[in-house]
């Protein structure tokens, strides 16, 4: 009797795991696990039924790896890629569902970490300056060789 | 891999008859092209409305199609007003077009002016510079090609990358480049009714306040306006744009080509024109997840919307619109390099004592090879468009300065000219690995700018203009 508990609960603890691993498409891989721009390429494989349809699969995005508050939801039953863009920044958890909502991968974690605004504003300033220099020699040049060619 | 919006067949019909009209019609034109100056520069007397269309439909290509929702759908409202200050790099032309001209009279390609003004050093820089620019743009387009036939159809990427490299260099290799530019003037009427159409469309079924929400929520950077990689775009597009004009022999040919005295206008009408379809085509790309749409691939998410938008009446309408976007660039590119690898590298490396004659030949052969080339090069799909198009930022932008300077000021010497666009290219290679690529021109630039100043302030070429005006003569 307590043989068979035990494999009752092992069965249990493992079923989850069981059902991951039986209807896994595959491993969710993301492109970068840290993003500097805010987006991000997801991909992973498309399974097929008996009858060669895609198998409908929902990415689900969201900032706590429990998923009890989703960023995003996306149905895309047909690919097995996903460009995302837009991000802020934060530590961002991803995996595939099912219809049922049953999961068909593992949890993956990427981080967005923007440049800093610093760096930014510096490359903007010089971007301005060389701008305004450039527009400031071809009118002057424009001028000149038209009044002296 | 998504749902595809025409149907295979039909896709192929489409392009089957449209390729085969593209092809008689440079056929029929290239009938009156009897030397060299006409297969190359049109006869050098092209008037405003077919310069301007010219300008602006080559100017109108993956980069506005398919690259500009690319870069909005990545960086928001900075990336789509960035991408159409690319029109500054047309309206900044317009003035040197008309000096251009007026130096070199009976010039052929912009190699000719490097190689006179900066001597051999530096040309052989400016070719290397040119070679990888051209190459990179060539494969984008043959990509794009193959990526929007994948997005609409889902036919194979391989068969419509070869389909428009197939048509492209047909028509170009029959007519030279008085099919282009007639070519490109069709093609400037589908582009501009299309791109305005599209926009409506989207503005309407979808709505300015329903974008705006779906993207706040979903994707709130992209609404930021201290996003601080698109703040360090900006800037780089610019440049980028500015850099791809000013070096570029597809603009330096339209100069050699354009009637005396039409150069000027005909450049600043095109940027005019130009300057808002940028916004428009990266405007539809903010309504992609308002219509559900996540794209596989960044620079999917223009044609996908649109053809969403449309349906499948309408994806041919997309299909249509942005064909004709990719072949006026593309024959443009090819007429140009083809241009450039003939005087420059054949006839100035290889072979000077060429005749007129025997160089009309080679002018042919090259086009073939360059569309075999392209052709190859595409066939792995390394990367995506924007990632291509910038890496060449590297390289393009280090040219501004010594053309501006070189083209006006007698000081700059070709050492310097050289050192210029050499060390400005490794310093925008540099950023473009150690930072992102949304600073490799910007850094090329800097570094340019940097090193002509240093010359102009150590020597002085005191060059004489005289020299430019024979320029077949002086190799």
């Amino acid at each position: 009797m307590l043989t068979d508990l035990r494999i009752l609960l092992l069965i249990l603890i493992a079923f989850p795991a069981i059902l991951v691993a039986a209807t896994t498409p595959s491993s969710l891989t993301v492109n970068t696990e840290l993003s500097k721009e805010g987006f991000v390429t997801l991909s992973w494989d498309l399974q097929r039924d008996a009858q060669n349809n895609a198998t409908p699969v929902n990415l689900q995005i969201s900032k706590d790896a429990a998923f009890s508050h989703r960023l995003r939801e996306l149905q895309l039953p047909q690919q097995n890629k996903v460009h995302l863009s837009g991000f802020e920044n934060g530590l961002y958890y991803a995996r595939l569902v099912g219809e049922q909502q049953q999961p068909l991968s593992a949890i993956i974690q990427f981080r967005v970490q923007h440049h800093s605004l610093k760096n930014a504003f510096l490359l903007f300033g010089i971007g301005l300056l060389l701008f305004i220099i450039l527009l400031v020699c071809l009118l002057q040049f424009t001028r000149k060789h038209a009044q002296r060619p | 891999m998504i749902d595809s919006q025409i149907p295979t067949q039909t896709a192929l019909i489409i392009l089957l008859l449209f390729g085969a009209g593209w092809i008689v019609f440079g056929w029929w034109l290239g009938r009156r092209n009897k030397t060299l100056e006409d297969y190359m520069l049109a006869g050098r007397n092209v008037g405003l409305a077919l310069a301007s269309a010219t300008a602006m439909a080559t100017w109108i290509t993956s980069n506005t199609t398919l690259v500009a929702p690319q870069l909005t759908y990545q960086f928001g409202i900075w990336g789509m007003i960035g991408y159409s200050m690319a029109a500054l790099g047309l309206i900044f032309f317009a003035p040197m077009a008309q000096r251009i001209k007026m130096l070199m009279p009976s010039g052929y390609t912009c190699g000719d002016f490097i190689r006179l003004r900066f001597g051999r050093t530096a040309w052989h820089v400016f070719l290397v510079v040119s070679f990888f620019y051209a190459m990179g743009w060539l494969v984008s387009l043959g990509m794009a090609g193959g990526i929007l036939l994948e997005a609409l159809s889902g036919l194979n990427y391989h068969l419509g990358m070869t389909a428009i490299l197939v048509i492209c260099v047909s028509y170009t290799l029959l007519g030279g480049l008085r099919a282009v530019i007639a070519t490109d003037y069709i093609q400037t009427l589908i582009i501009l009714f299309g791109v305005l159409f599209i926009g409506y469309v989207c503005w309407r079924d979808v709505g300015l306040t329903t974008i705006y929400q779906n993207v706040s929520t979903e994707q709130p950077q992209l609404l930021n306006l201290l996003f601080p990689a698109a703040i360090m775009f900006l800037f780089n597009n610019i440049f980028f744009g500015i850099g791809e004009i000013f070096h570029s022999n597809v603009w330096w040919s339209r100069a050699f080509a354009f009637r005396k005295g039409l150069g000027k206008r005909a450049y600043l009408l095109a940027g005019l024109l130009w300057l808002p379809i940028p916004i428009v085509t990266g405007f539809i790309a903010l309504a992609g997840s308002s219509l559900n749409i996540y794209p596989p691939s960044p620079d999917m998410i223009g044609p996908l919307v649109a053809a969403k938008l449309l349906g499948e009446i309408g994806a041919v309408f997309v299909f249509i619109v942005v064909f004709s976007a990719l072949a006026s660039s593309l024959d443009s590119l090819l007429a140009a390099t083809g241009d450039l690898l003939t005087e420059d590298v054949y006839r100035g490396l290889l072979r000077p004592a060429s005749d007129k004659q025997h160089l009309f030949k080679v002018s042919k052969l090259v086009v073939l090879g360059l569309g075999l080339t392209t052709w190859l090069l595409c066939l792995p799909r390394l990367t995506t468009l924007g990632e291509l198009l910038n890496f060449t930022g590297a390289f393009v932008a280090s040219t501004i300065w010594p053309i501006v300077f070189g083209l006006y000021r007698r000081r700059l010497t070709g050492t310097f000219a050289a050192l210029a666009m050499g060390l400005g290219t490794l310093s925008g290679l540099f950023g473009y690995f150690q930072i992102g690529f949304y600073v490799a021109a910007l850094t090329s630039c800097l570094i340019s700018l940097l090193i002509c100043v240093i010359g102009l302030w150590l020597q002085d070429a005191q060059f004489d203009w005289a020299r430019l005006q024979n320029a077949k003569e002086t190799r």
